[in-house]
């Protein structure tokens, strides 16, 4: 047989060994990475929305501005308990990322459950006070965006405000049913 | 050479990064703290001594080592992208910090000078267990330097030694002491290049001493 063919054979046969290999230590692997990347993301849940340790996290990937919705659902009976947006909008001069959490009163009207800012690069001191900006949104109907009251920079504050609208856009349709 | 020479080699006389000075991008990029000096350096020890062990097996058979000649840069980075894919996967699942840490600088190791190197210039042309002897050398070696410049950086940037997790020993009370504050620079890549080349310049002099000593008593005698 010709000298070229058997090295390409012995190639082939290397590589498709190695790529079974890396099959099987994906199998267990990429269960133990899922697990920790929902981990991380419930770590995060828990500060907008207390308690969501005791909830199933469902993860449904999003489109747009919208990245991904983190679903909570009662471990008990398997209902919605609240709905989880990441969500960005651009502001000054960088993308300004946000979990925003709805989920329903006591009169079964969807409000603003809370909300974090995950990552922005605004002006310091200007901008940036959104971090840890009370928005006096928790508890607010989704559809009353008016009353967000951000801070001065006008930019930065039309960015939140757009993220607020993009939920309130879309929250009612998706406690009947996610649709990415 | 015997085995102990075979394994000593990789730590002064042919130390990968000190005295071939290969793999330096990673070792300037992620010395900012022990953790991460540790953490790379169990990673290239996982993907050298079984890329050693593995390229040695396949050339150890003269007729197979003839088939794989033509292809044989191909054969080593398949084999060795599998081992740091695999590295990868593992630090992702059970390391998850340290995975973020050292970031890009782990799919990097495919590329590292040292393992390709060693597969080529070592492992393709020796026995098995001499090939994994090199590799334990070479990578404890280069963790070692690792090592030493993080320690550097880390000392003098933050005033703190990483060494696992939580484990960090805090030594703000000696600079306190001194009357100094941690100088951030040594975080910074101008820090891992000044630190590099402290490190390079004093094994250098320590070299030609050395050197200059034998001369004298060579031509004394």
């Amino acid at each position: 047989m010709n000298k070229g063919l058997i090295s390409g054979v012995v190639l082939l046969v290397i590589g498709l060994v190695c790529g079974l290999l890396l099959a099987v230590v994906n199998s267990f692997t990429s269960v133990i990475i899922k697990a920790n990347e929902d981990a991380i993301v419930l770590a995060s849940l828990n500060e907008v929305y207390e308690g969501s340790g005791n909830y199933d996290l469902d993860i449904v990937n999003g489109s747009g501005a919208i990245d991904k919705i983190y679903v909570l659902r009662d471990k008990l009976d398997d209902s919605i308990v609240a709905i989880v947006y990441s969500v960005k909008a651009f502001g000054y001069q960088s993308d300004i990322k946000m979990l925003i959490a709805v989920e329903k009163n006591d009169q079964s009207a969807l409000v603003f459950a809370g909300y974090k800012v995950l990552s922005q690069a605004e002006t310091p001191g200007i901008g940036d006070v959104i971090i840890g900006y009370d928005f006096k949104m928790d508890g607010q109907l989704i559809t009353n965006i008016d009353a967000f009251a951000g801070p001065t920079a006008t930019f930065t504050s039309n960015a939140v405000k757009t993220c607020f609208q993009l939920v309130s856009a879309r929250v009612a349709a998706d406690f009947g049913g996610i649709q990415s | 050479m015997n085995q102990k020479d075979n394994f000593i080699k990789g730590f002064f006389k042919e130390n990968p990064l000190f005295v071939t000075v290969l793999g330096t991008c990673p070792a300037l990029a992620i010395t900012k703290s022990l953790e991460n000096a540790i953490g790379m350096g169990i990673a290239v020890f996982f993907v050298l001594v079984l890329s050693n062990l593995i390229i040695s097996l396949l050339t150890i058979n003269p007729k197979m080592k003839e088939f794989i000649k033509p292809v044989r840069i191909p054969v080593y980075i398949v084999v060795i992208a599998t081992l740091v894919t695999i590295v990868e996967m593992v630090m992702h699942a059970y390391l998850p910090a340290l995975f973020v840490s050292l970031g890009v600088f782990i799919p990097l190791i495919v590329v590292n000078c040292i393992i390709l190197g060693r597969a080529e210039a070592f492992a393709s042309d020796n026995k098995p267990v001499d090939s994994i002897i090199d590799g334990m050398g070479m990578a404890l070696g280069y963790t070692m330097a690792l090592m030493l410049i993080s320690l550097v950086r880390e000392i003098l940037g933050s005033a703190s030694i990483t060494i696992w997790g939580d484990l960090a020993l805090d030594i703000t009370p000696v600079f306190t002491f001194i009357g100094i504050q941690p100088i951030s620079m040594f975080l910074q890549p101008v820090g891992a290049f000044l630190t590099f080349g402290f490190i390079l310049a004093t094994l250098a002099a320590i070299t030609n001493k050395k050197s200059a000593k034998l001369a004298t008593e060579v031509k004394q005698s």
